[in-house]
């Protein structure tokens, strides 16, 4: 009788879930649409590779969000850190000499510390994820203007830093970038889905005290999906200072937010236990979407902030559980 | 089970009064109380006077329906008279205004604020008696209060300023009895009130609860301890998955009187 | 038992010395500063440090409210701008100080209403919901303002400007009082009132005050109300003293008010704080902000100033914890 009902309740959620799904991909789609619509260029090829290759660092961000929110918290870091890593890879590349993947790693590691930071500083501290992380995003913020004046660093000679984010592949539009971030895409889905690791993830945000019980080290899953976090931050403004060519300052300002938005529309709970790598990317696409187009049809800059907001607060009174 | 054990239990639970004293007026009625899968068609009358024990199993849905009895979680359908009277009750606000007072399961989570001090633990449930000049907060008169309370339901304590989270599992309970019972509600729920605690503050847990039905009040007692069930209600009523099957009165009841209907649906 | 009684003493007593050492760090670093720079310990230095402190002061009562209550309001720094920004309008388009004043308060009202909303009754996640909030704000703004103050020069707003310039006695700037006034009248209101009290009593057990009666959307929504109104008139006081109201009050000042909060002690488990406390710690954070700029430090390091405060605050709040 009750296992009966087990079953019928699983069955009922997997629908729900799907169901959900779906509608994520129409509304994604219904953008598109009404984007192609109102500006005939936006559905061309071309601009579907370039939204692809627009939509990589805040593809590695919102991967980078929903690890966080699938332990119940949010990174606030992101977009420093992916500044800080672009910037950090072009200076020592062109002010001292550094071999150009010697800094390119050096830019990911200084990612993995500033995750670290964050991560102790949550576990052990017991400070709010955001707080942590939105005070690193202060310092760092402090810590970009003392290094560069606010000025972005040009890399006009360097060919081999432009290989990752501008080296066409195959004669199409797509870039190494995209590579890496479908492949972060590809490794995360398995980790979550295959691994004991991803297993421990998905317990600690659903019930931390339980996961304690049944000996998970919540402190170590939370300084882990912070590095990570992190690192993922880093390697987006790193691939984003190697497309664009140049090490800018203030990249991320929204990075956060658009990233929390697209892991949220995914279907990634607001309290942790609950997330879909796959849907993430179609979250962060209509994001990216609704940016683009936004763009495209001459909407003004500062537009996006109200836009992005809104769609952040729908999503989440969406996702929100409300017992009735 | 050996008289001896009887006897202790005698102590334990304290005088039981003979069922004729029990008064006549219905405090509280409620009337095909219904909540999804975990309570379906539930009807208790609760008596001035009187302690009604409430049984059943672990899940039987005791405690989900005083607690949409009292507003706390939501219900589906369900009437209440209290005094004779209709009353409205959807928030733990309109409970209390109706004059019911709830005495959680979970003391530590929603009995209390462990963090906070003994006095504004005891003066939440009644701010009201602590105010004075313009409807302002009195200082003085919540130490008084504080003070009285601690002293009536003998908490030992160092003061009233000690933070709950200090106290014994008894003393803690015995404070969260207190705050309800001297905020003068007519009817208390009190689920499972000796939960944790040791046996000398069972014992005082038991004799208040008489000394206020011997006052007048109403009291409904969910428990899952049979013997505490036998030894304190003047009436059982008995659940079985969400559904009540048996009203007993408890006169020379034995155990398995009393568990045979907690098994049968 | 007696183990236990020395346990509440021992805590007793930690909580009697945490004052002390939050006054004693402002003491400390005014001391340090001094000691770099001996002209940082005048009167007219530490009366622009308090003067520049008003508006953080302000949005800092409604931060400690929030945290007490277990929330956090993050646009309080755009409603702040917007408050400004209103009444600055409304002097411009009407001349009546009056209805500048309302139309800013309206402002404050219609945010933490919305705020309050948000969390009480759709269950939102405070934190991120008022973070987009102010993302929403700013985009607002940018569209009224194009990005630029609204100027409040000349005679013709002098009779709204007079307040934030005034001075009380010849010494004491119009605003500060404000600020000192105010936090006397919420610290009143959070100690001898029934709704201040509940504000302790939801940030302790929000589960234990909804059962014992405490009306918990209405703690939710004032919480928010409070924050927004008193951040809207701050940045109508600020409007009124520097002659214009700017379309953004600093990308830092709800963080400042929030490590204020939390440098005076506040708990970020919620139910204990003390306004008085954090005003000690809003001196704390506009001294060493003022020091860093009299030791001739540019702007950008008091973000890092702002984000190190904060991690050391939560630090020693750990370390309490303990124990």
């Amino acid at each position: 009788m009750s296992e009966n009902n087990k079953v019928l309740k699983i069955k009922r959620r997997i629908t729900r879930d799907t169901r959900q799904n779906i509608i994520i991909v129409l509304a994604l789609l219904v953008v598109m649409l009404f984007f192609g619509i109102k500006s005939p260029y936006f559905l061309k090829p071309a601009n579907l590779a370039a939204l692809l290759v627009a939509a990589v660092p805040l593809g590695l961000i919102g991967l980078a969000e929903s690890s966080c929110l699938l332990i119940g918290a949010f990174d606030m870091a992101p977009g420093m850190v992916a500044s800080l890593g672009g910037v950090l890879w072009t200076m020592l590349l062109s002010k001292y000499g550094v071999p150009t993947y010697a800094a390119f790693a050096l830019a990911l590691l200084f990612g993995l510390v500033s995750g670290l930071i964050a991560g102790l500083s949550i576990a052990y501290l017991k400070m709010p994820p955001w707080m942590a992380t939105y005070a690193l995003f202060q310092i760092w913020k402090g810590v970009i203007y003392i290094l560069t004046n606010g000025e972005a660093i040009r890399m006009t000679t360097f060919a081999s830093f432009k290989y990752l984010g501008q080296h066409k592949l195959f004669g199409t539009p797509i870039t190494w970038a995209v590579i890496i971030m479908l492949a972060a895409y590809v490794i995360l889905y398995f980790v979550f889905k295959y691994t004991k690791l991803g297993r421990d993830l998905f317990v600690v945000g659903g019930n931390e005290e339980a996961a304690r019980n049944v000996g998970i080290r919540v402190n170590l899953c939370r300084v882990f999906v912070f590095t990570l976090s992190g690192f993922l931050s880093a390697l987006a403004g790193a691939l984003f200072a190697s497309r664009s060519g140049s090490g800018q300052p203030i990249i991320g300002d929204l990075y956060a937010m658009q990233a929390i938005a697209g892991a949220v529309i995914g279907g990634t709970a607001m309290t942790g236990g609950k997330t879909n790598v796959a849907m993430t990317f179609v979250g962060v696409m209509f994001v990216v979407c609704l940016q683009n187009g936004l763009n495209m049809i001459a909407v003004p800059a500062f537009y996006q902030h109200i836009v992005t907001g809104v769609v952040l607060v729908l999503a989440i009174v969406v996702q929100t559980d409300r017992p009735k | 089970m050996l008289p001896s054990a009887q006897q202790d239990n005698l102590n334990l639970f304290g005088q039981k009064k003979e069922v004729s004293d029990v008064q006549d007026a219905i405090a509280l009625k409620a009337t095909n109380f219904s909540h999804g899968k975990f309570y379906q068609d539930v009807s208790i009358e609760v008596h001035k006077g009187e302690i009604l024990g409430m049984y059943g199993l672990v899940g039987a849905g005791r405690t989900e329906f005083v607690r949409g009895l009292f507003g706390v979680d939501p219900k589906d359908s369900g009437e209440v008279e209290i005094g004779g009277k209709k009353a409205v009750i959807k928030s733990p606000r309109q409970a209390i205004r109706a004059g019911i007072g709830f005495v959680t399961e979970n003391r530590r989570e929603e009995g209390l604020m462990l963090g906070s001090s003994l006095k504004w633990n005891l003066s939440m449930t009644n701010l009201k008696a602590i105010t004075g000049w313009g409807g302002n907060l009195n200082m003085k008169k919540e130490n008084e209060y504080a003070a009285k309370c601690m002293q009536i339901f003998r908490v030992k304590a160092t003061g009233y300023n000690m933070k709950a989270g200090g106290l014994s599992g008894g003393n803690q309970q015995k404070v969260v009895l207190a705050k309800w019972v001297m905020a003068d509600c007519d009817v208390l729920i009190v689920d499972e009130p000796t939960r944790g605690i040791d046996v000398g503050a069972k014992a005082e847990v038991y004799q208040s609860l008489h000394q206020l039905a011997e006052q007048g009040k109403a009291i409904i007692m969910v428990s899952s301890e049979l013997p505490e069930i036998l030894g304190v209600s003047d009436r059982i009523v008995v659940m079985c998955e969400g559904k009540i099957t048996a009203e007993l009165e408890n006169k020379n009841l034995s155990e398995e009187d009393v568990i045979h209907y907690a098994f049968s649906s | 038992m007696t183990l236990n009684k020395g346990k509440s003493l021992k805590t007793l007593s930690r909580e009697q010395i945490q004052p002390a050492i939050i006054i004693l760090t402002l003491v400390v670093v005014i001391l340090i500063f001094t000691a770099i720079n001996s002209s940082f310990l005048s009167f007219a230095n530490l009366h622009s440090v308090l003067l520049t402190a008003v508006p953080v002061g302000l949005i800092a009562i409604g931060e400690c409210a929030a945290i007490m209550s277990g929330y956090f309001d993050m646009s309080a720094g755009m409603v702040a701008a917007m408050g400004g920004l209103a009444a600055a309008s409304v002097m411009h388009a009407n001349g009546s100080v009056v209805l500048a004043l309302l139309a800013g308060l309206a402002v404050g009202l219609i945010c933490g209403l919305l705020a309050g909303m948000c969390v009480s009754y759709l269950g939102l996640n405070a934190f991120i919901t008022t973070y987009a909030m102010q993302e929403i704000y700013r985009g607002i703004i940018y569209v009224f303002t194009d990005g630029f103050p609204i100027s409040l020069f000349g005679a013709d707003y002098s009779a709204y400007t007079k307040w934030g310039q005034m001075k009380i006695l010849n010494f004491l700037q119009f605003p500060i009082l404000v600020l000192i006034i105010v936090y006397a009248l919420v610290a009143l209101f959070l100690k001898y009132r029934k709704l201040g009290r509940s504000i302790y009593l939801v940030g302790s057990n929000a589960k234990c005050a909804k059962i014992c009666g405490i009306n918990l959307h209405l703690v939710q929504v004032f919480v928010f109300l409070l924050c927004d109104v008193l951040a809207a008139f701050a940045g109508m006081l600020y409007a009124s003293r520097i002659g214009s109201a700017p379309a953004f009050l600093g990308e830092t000042i709800v963080m400042e008010a929030i490590a204020a909060t939390i440098v005076g002690g506040t708990s970020l488990a919620g139910g204990k704080g003390n306004l008085g406390l954090t005003f000690v710690g809003v001196c704390i954070i506009y001294v060493v902000k003022n020091g860093l700029i009299m030791c001739g430090l540019p702007d950008f390091y008091q973000y890092i100033a702002i984000g190190a405060i904060l991690f050391i605050a939560v630090m020693m709040q750990a370390d309490r914890k303990k124990h």
